[in-house]
């Protein structure tokens, strides 16, 4: 009797172990939740300009030949980086170095009574004679005005195209091979009367114009999320940079007006993404990093994407805690960032360092930027 | 399924097998021309790539003696495992992109009973106390899915072969108690019926039909469910209590 009680027994534990099931449907989701955002074009602050040629219309014409050159959104460079000025034939097969006056003009803003954004021009400055300069700004306008004679040209030298180049050093006496970025064809600008002004262009230049390259920042896209301690963007349909170029993320915490201890955090450059994301487009400007987004026709990246943990990043706390919902005390990394910036960067300039050249911008949501998750 | 839904599939499962149990009166090891019921509970631990988890498992043994070392008969199991929902990632996204949206990421998992059953030949070195046997069977195997998760009755049948090795413990000539290692394999088997979320065809755009849910963000943080294999083999370690029923020449004999 005992036995069968015992068989019984077991017999019911069993089954009664069998249904005790737990339902791991949908209720409990894992982890922090993400939350997305979209990357806006925006593509300010892009190296531009114009350049205003002023030649002999007729061979009477006393008028000494000259370029003034207006240039905007350049970025600083570092110890090893120049902006170096050259004028050319229009083969561009000749280059001479040229040296020129140079003046800043700082555009402040300010906020008027109802909190509109004004821009305020700050008196012109004459900063100097360069024949290279190393300093941009985002909100700095120079104008760089080159005569023949003062220039270092002589009489029989060219002035037909303006071209900028990066070097990476004060000393060079002929154009750097790849990295030239800016140039002003005096074709282009209608010349009549003595007189033309043509666009600055930025791209890699060509003595042929049908082999010149000209960068285009509109057609990026993209969208980017932040879990939990992971910030990551993803872009596509971005034009290769020009050589001497990278695209490169930051996170920015802004601060209101009068405050200065805002911030930028560098998220790092480009790269494949996942699962490629070892494979950094760093040098997508001039190989195919990766052949299965660099592409050569159209010169693109189709996809880019970067990515960081909070838990790796010296620059993230890993004290800042907040108080989520139900007053559950949780990380969050990111509180006071409030965009993320997909950048074209020199790749002459600081490394780490935003520059002013903006493709992509996006709001990170509220909910990351006040603390919550 | 759902709870009550279990109890009620088991019902029938468990009265035979108490039924069996009860009848017993006494019980005997196994003998020429005798049936033997063992009623074993135990954990079975699933394939990796079956994304089953480990469950407890309850089975019925019937074998008919041919001589004293061999037997035939049929072999029951019956287990209620959760799938492993780390294999079906889910993502429900709420908001407007450009807005900021909020994602957030689930397992999704059901419960689900698996019943095997198989035609077994067993041999067994007769013994005093101890007596070690193998096992071998041919058989089936049914998955039936979760009701409520696939919006009605949803099964799987497949061949199962299974194999096994254990030990009988003799408290008498008529009862004694089984530790059993065995393994079954599951042929023709389809994972992604287990899988309870919306599938969609992604050459039709998403306002047309089902909303995406599989996960396509942060991959690299949820580690990839094992290649499916349409074989998987599945491992059952049980304890059984083994006797021999009166009514079936349970009047006398031994080892």
């Amino acid at each position: 009797m005992n036995r069968r009680i015992l068989v019984l027994g077991g017999f019911a534990i069993l089954t009664a172990a069998a249904c005790n099931e737990k339902r791991a449907l949908l209720s409990d989701p894992i982890g922090a939740s993400a939350y997305g955002y979209q990357m806006q074009q925006q593509a300010t602050n892009i190296p531009r300009g114009s350049v205003r040629f002023k030649f002999h219309a007729t061979p009477a014409a006393v008028t000494p030949d000259s370029f003034v050159v207006t240039l905007q959104g350049i970025d600083s460079l570092g110890p090893n980086g120049f902006y170096t000025a050259w004028a050319g034939d229009s083969l561009g097969t000749t280059f001479k170095r040229i040296t020129g006056v140079l003046e800043a003009q700082r555009t402040d803003t300010a906020l008027d009574a109802l909190g509109n954004v004004l821009s305020q021009p700050q008196p012109k400055v004459t900063v100097g004679t360069f024949s290279a300069i190393q300093n941009g700004s985002a909100r700095t306008t120079y104008t760089w005005r080159f005569e023949r004679t003062n220039a270092g040209l002589a009489a029989t030298d060219s002035m037909v195209v303006f071209l900028i180049t990066v070097e990476d050093n004060n000393a060079a006496t002929t154009p750097n091979a790849t990295r030239r970025p800016l140039w002003a064809r005096r074709s282009e600008g209608g010349p009549a009367g003595g007189l033309a002004t043509s666009t600055l262009r930025f791209g890699n230049y060509a003595g042929n114009p049908l082999s010149q390259y000209l960068f285009v920042p509109t057609p990026a896209r993209g969208r980017g999320v932040i879990w939990g301690s992971i910030l990551e963007v993803t872009d596509s349909t971005l034009s290769r940079p020009p050589l001497g170029y990278y695209y490169a993320v930051y996170a920015v915490k802004e601060v209101p007006p009068g405050q200065t201890n805002g911030d930028t955090l560098f998220v790092g450059d480009l790269t494949s993404p996942y699962p490629r994301r070892n494979l950094s487009l760093y040098n997508a400007d001039s190989i195919r990093t990766d052949p299965l987004v660099v592409l050569d026709i159209p010169p693109s990246i189709s996809v880019g994407a970067a990515r960081i943990s909070a838990d790796t990043v010296s620059k993230l706390p890993k004290d800042v805690v907040c108080t989520d919902y139900g007053d559950k005390v949780v990380s969050c990394p990111y509180k006071g960032y409030s965009n993320v910036r997909l950048t074209l960067e020199s790749k002459n300039a600081i490394r780490g360092r935003m520059g002013p050249a903006r493709i992509l911008g996006a709001a990170i949501p509220f909910v990351v930027t006040a603390g919550q998750r | 399924m759902n709870k009550a839904h279990c109890w009620t599939s088991l019902r029938h499962f468990a009265v035979t097998a108490g039924f069996l149990a009860v009848a017993a009166g006494g019980a005997r090891a196994q003998n020429a021309s005798q049936v033997t019921v063992a009623v074993r509970g135990g954990l079975e631990s699933f394939d990796k790539a079956a994304s089953l988890d480990k469950s407890w498992v309850i089975g019925l043994d019937a074998m008919y003696g041919i001589n004293n070392w061999l037997s035939v008969g049929p072999v029951f199991s019956l287990g209620r495992p959760n799938t492993t929902g780390s294999h079906f990632m889910t993502v429900l996204t709420y908001g407007v992109l450009n807005l900021g949206d909020t994602t957030n990421f689930y397992a999704a998992a059901q419960p689900i009973s698996v019943l095997d059953g198989a035609l077994n030949a067993r041999v067994q070195l007769p013994g005093k106390k101890l007596s070690p046997y193998a096992t071998l069977g041919v058989g089936g195997y049914t998955l039936f899915l979760d009701v409520q998760s696939n919006r009605g009755e949803r099964h799987k049948v497949g061949v199962a072969v299974n194999a096994g090795a254990g030990l009988l413990y003799a408290f008498s000539d008529r009862a004694g108690v089984t530790f059993d290692v065995r393994s079954s394999t599951f042929t023709d088997y389809d994972r992604n019926i287990l899988d309870p979320r919306i599938t969609c065809d992604v050459a039709v755009p998403t306002f047309t039909q089902c909303p995406r849910v599989e996960n396509s963000l942060f991959r690299e943080d949820f580690k990839p469910a094992p290649k499916a294999k349409k074989t998987v083999m599945n491992f059952l370690f049980s304890v059984g209590f083994s006797y021999v029923p009166s009514f079936f020449g349970g009047g006398g004999g031994g080892q």
